[in-house]
């Protein structure tokens, strides 16, 4: 399998974004945007606020929208998400993914039972995010835990965030009770937002890096990332085999690369599974991949090698 | 300024009475008014120490009261009534014509019908409001029985609580949800699988009203709206009112400052910024900002926090142990982070701040918030008053005074609802201590009540009548402990009302010094009957020494 061909969509997917306030909704979606590379996001959040898109990512700012880099656009909705998705049905071939960030207090499950009135749009998932720092107290609240519980309850992922804060024992506590409070929630873990953005739009649509997420000494179960810098043609079909080896433990890795025909390609391995694409935008000056091993020492020699054979000399 | 030298036009005014609501003297037979304030009210002799004088007899046989405050009405009250009158109850519009009650379905469809055949354009939609099937046994507006006014022209009918729509075949078709696969609480579906033409709450009456004139821009209110709402408030001897909940963006206010200052524009609007898109800080600069704007006409710079839903939507936050029907314990609409930053802030920068509570623990987590606030920062007379508070107990109200904390309650909703309530929200017992004006008196916290018109009717007179009475609307007395007597009900629709919004010191009674603020009755509210007193007529107003008359409006 090289490539698949993607039939025109009759709709865009959506992904609710929910989680009480504080839990770091808006630096997941900083983090999205950053590492969205080839997706074009539309991103619908509750308000402005104190900045939440970080100001080097916009381009233009006009009213309720900005404009971002790569194609991304950023709105806020105010309490009218309705109006706001509304005016995304009729533009399904500008966009890639809609990302809806839901207030503090709303319901994810609400918010998607609202998509249904929208034509144009259709609930891809629904991403919940909690605080490990504060989630225990927020769960004995007695003004808002059954808020919290309820938005809990409506998610399908589970991001564990601000693992850095807690303790490990603690950190698996919270863990444990989530999976067996919220079973029907596939959990992540991470800290600053900094996640595989691949948790959030689904295998599918994998994109991003991990890149440079700090990692605390706890944070033991997440997977470990290593970013090569490409900038001459390479053969991507060896490479891609190349990195198949089971030897180096990936589970996936992703690039944006230039072939020996001169065209810059996607290329994205997940399970051993490899696509092949056309990159969207073919005026870029860098290559890049990101290769994502298995918790545990990553063999990072081997991995360079696997890299660097298919790669051809740029002719000077 | 002027000089009290006599250059100024002093006007006495002699009435049949006036009650003044001013203790010292609470009735008097003149009131001597320049420069469209109180020089003082009392006896002719009294008053033409003043100096040079035209006496005015107009109201000689007329009852001046001071002019009423609605210390909680929306503007749009004004916009709706270019839509159609829907409502089980006789209502009277801004030009005077009085609506009957639309008893059945069947004269529902006849008046859509008739204004339907009065249409001007074709190509527009066909919009009513007011509307509550609560009283037609239960029995829903559906698609099917608006499509009976007409087919091919998109019909929509809002209901009296603001939160429901009622459509026809023709709005849902281009609205596209004549569809199946919709799978949302709002948006009942009936036995074909397609929605029934209920569409409840915001999200579900969004994508529709936009096809039925009825989009949610329009609580913005209207230039237009804006003066009905004006000769609304004539004609109900409101001189000060409020449009409580607005985003209030630049142009909005520049249109209100237009209006408001026109000669013949006959009421003072305190315009409060809703909190709602923007995060606390940018709330509280706006306000500031606003505030600077302020003029006699058009009060600023005060906001509304919305802090839970609505009682009969199920969505008000209520303690343990929650709705008598089992409903889940209702909706936050802000975190408590959020409300203890913005009343943080509105403190600091004396901001006055209007929370609306419906549910019992929406008000204790106020009342919360603001004693962790009040304890790092002791602020005097921030005067922060709870909006609705339908469900407080005895022990809130103490807590309230101790506070420093007002209300502004709810007596309507006992004559249009409270059946409902006591058979359905919240119970027996609790129905019976809904609004309970008497407790917060005789606990000492500051008492307003109010109409939140347009979901009830603006009318103050009315409203004090429902805060004597507490009758319902099959007849029932809810809650006879918590009826208060007339001087009281009198004194929350004017003073009360007038604390509430930090213009105490300008209205609300009749004595030296103050706004020549007046509403004129036909009768004398202290010598009718009690169950009389929505009935008094009204003759008009005088506003800022501005004399309005209800017959050339
Ligand atoms: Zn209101």
């Amino acid at each position: 399998m090289t490539s698949i061909a993607l039939g025109r969509r009759s709709a865009l997917p959506v992904t609710i974004i929910g989680g009480y306030l504080g839990a770091g909704k808006t630096s997941l979606i900083n983090h999205l945007l950053r590492s969205a590379c080839e997706r074009r996001i539309a991103v619908l959040v509750n308000e402005f606020g104190a900045l939440p898109i970080d100001t080097d990512l916009i381009e233009a700012a006009a009213g309720h929208v900005l404009t971002l880099s790569g194609g991304c656009i950023c709105c806020s909705y105010g309490d009218d998400l309705i109006t706001a998705l509304m005016s995304f049905g009729s533009r399904i071939d500008e966009f890639d993914d809609i990302l809806v960030e839901c207030s503090g207090v709303a319901l994810p499950d609400s918010v998607a039972a609202s998509l249904t009135l929208v034509s144009g749009v259709h609930l891809q998932g629904i991403v919940v995010i909690v605080d490990a720092s504060n989630i225990e107290s927020k769960l004995s609240d007695r003004y808002v835990a059954d808020t919290v519980r309820r938005q809990l309850a409506a998610a399908d992922r589970l991001l564990i965030n601000k693992t850095d804060l807690v303790s490990l024992p603690r950190l698996q506590n919270i863990e444990h009770m989530l999976a067996s409070d919220f079973p029907r929630a596939k959990i992540v873990l991470t800290a600053h937002g900094a996640v595989d953005s691949g948790a959030i739009f689904g295998p599918q649509t994998f994109c991003g890096f991990v890149g440079d997420a700090q990692r605390s000494p706890h944070d033991l179960t997440t997977l470990s990332s290593t970013t090569f810098e490409i900038h001459n043609p390479i053969d991507i079909a060896a490479l891609a085999a190349n990195l198949c080896d089971r030897k180096l433990s990936l589970v996936r890795a992703k690039g944006v690369l230039l072939d020996l025909d001169g065209k810059w390609m996607v290329l994205q391995i997940v399970d051993q599974r490899i696509q092949i694409t056309t990159a969207r935008t073919q005026h870029r000056r860098h290559g890049s991949l990101v290769c994502i091993a298995h918790p545990g020492p990553m063999d990072r020699l081997a991995l360079t090698a696997a890299v660097a054979a298919p790669v051809l000399p740029r002719q000077t | 300024m002027a000089r009290l030298d006599g250059d100024a036009m002093t006007t006495i005014y002699s009435a049949r009475t006036i009650l003044t609501m001013n203790p010292a003297r609470p009735v008097v037979s003149h009131v001597a008014v320049r420069d469209g304030r109180i020089l003082g009210a009392g006896s002719i002799d009294e008053l033409i120490g003043w100096g040079p004088h035209t006496i005015d007899d107009r109201f000689r046989d007329k009852v001046l009261m001071p002019g009423l405050v609605e210390g909680h009405s929306h503007t749009s009250e004004g916009s709706l009534w270019q839509f159609v009158y829907c409502g089980y109850f006789d209502r009277t519009d801004p030009d005077g014509r009085v609506w009957p009650g639309v008893k059945t379905i069947d004269a529902l469809v006849e008046r859509m019908a008739e204004a339907n055949r009065q249409r001007r354009r074709a190509d527009s939609a066909l919009t009513g409001w007011g509307l509550d099937p609560i009283y037609f046994k239960d029995r829903r507006v559906e698609r099917a029985d608006l499509d009976r006014v007409e087919r091919d022209r998109p019909i929509g009918i809002m209901h009296a609580s603001g939160h429901i729509m009622s459509v026809n075949t023709k709005a849902l078709e281009m609205a596209n949800m004549m569809r199946s696969g919709i799978n949302h609480p709002g948006v009942p579906m009936g036995a074909d699988g397609l929605p029934t033409g209920e569409m409840k709450g915001p999200e579900a009456m969004t994508p529709v009203g936009v096809h039925v004139g009825l989009d949610r821009a329009l609580l913005a209110s209207d230039e237009p709206g804006l003066r009905a709402f004006g000769r609304l408030c004539v004609r109900k001897g409101v001189t000060t009112a409020t449009d409580l909940a607005s985003l209030l963006p630049s142009d909005a206010v520049k249109m209100m400052q237009r209006v408001t200052r026109e000669d013949d524009f006959p009421a003072r609007i305190v315009a409060m910024r809703v909190f709602r898109g923007v995060s606390p800080t940018d709330l509280v600069r706006h306000a500031m900002e606003l505030r600077s704007h302020t003029s006699d006409r058009l009060r600023l710079g005060a906001i509304k926090i919305v802090v839970d839903g609505s009682i009969q939507g199920f969505s008000a936050r209520l303690r343990w142990p929650g709705y008598y029907n089992g409903a889940p314990p209702g909706l936050w609409y802000v975190a408590p982070e959020q409300l203890r930053e913005v009343l943080d802030l509105a403190l600091l920068n004396q901001i006055q701040v209007h929370a609306h509570t419906n549910g019992d623990e929406a008000t204790e987590l106020v009342l919360d918030t603001l004693a962790s606030v009040l304890s790092k920062a002791p602020t005097l007379d921030h005067r922060l008053t709870l909006q609705h508070c339908q469900l407080a107990d005895t022990a809130l109200f103490r807590r309230m005074k101790l506070l420093g904390v007002g209300v502004n309650l709810f007596p309507n909703h006992h004559y249009f609802w409270g059946d409902q309530h006591y058979a359905l929200t919240v119970g027996p017992e609790r129905a019976e201590r809904m609004n309970a004006c008497a407790t917060a008196l005789a606990n000492g916290v500051p008492l307003a009540i109010h109409s939140d018109a347009p979901v009830t009717p603006l009318g103050p007179l009315f409203m004090a009548w429902c805060a004597m009475h507490r009758i319902t609307a099959s007849g029932r007395t809810l809650g006879r402990h918590e009826r208060i007597n007339l001087n009281d009900a009198l004194k929350t629709i004017t003073l009360g009302a007038a604390y509430s919004l930090k213009l105490d010191h300008e209205v609300g009674s009749i004595e030296c010094g103050k706004r020549a603020d007046f509403t004129v009755l036909d009768e004398n509210p202290l010598e009718v009957d009690p169950m009389a007193l929505k009935d008094i007529g009204i003759w008009g107003t005088v506003q800022g020494g501005r004399i309005f008359d209800v017959s050339r409006l």
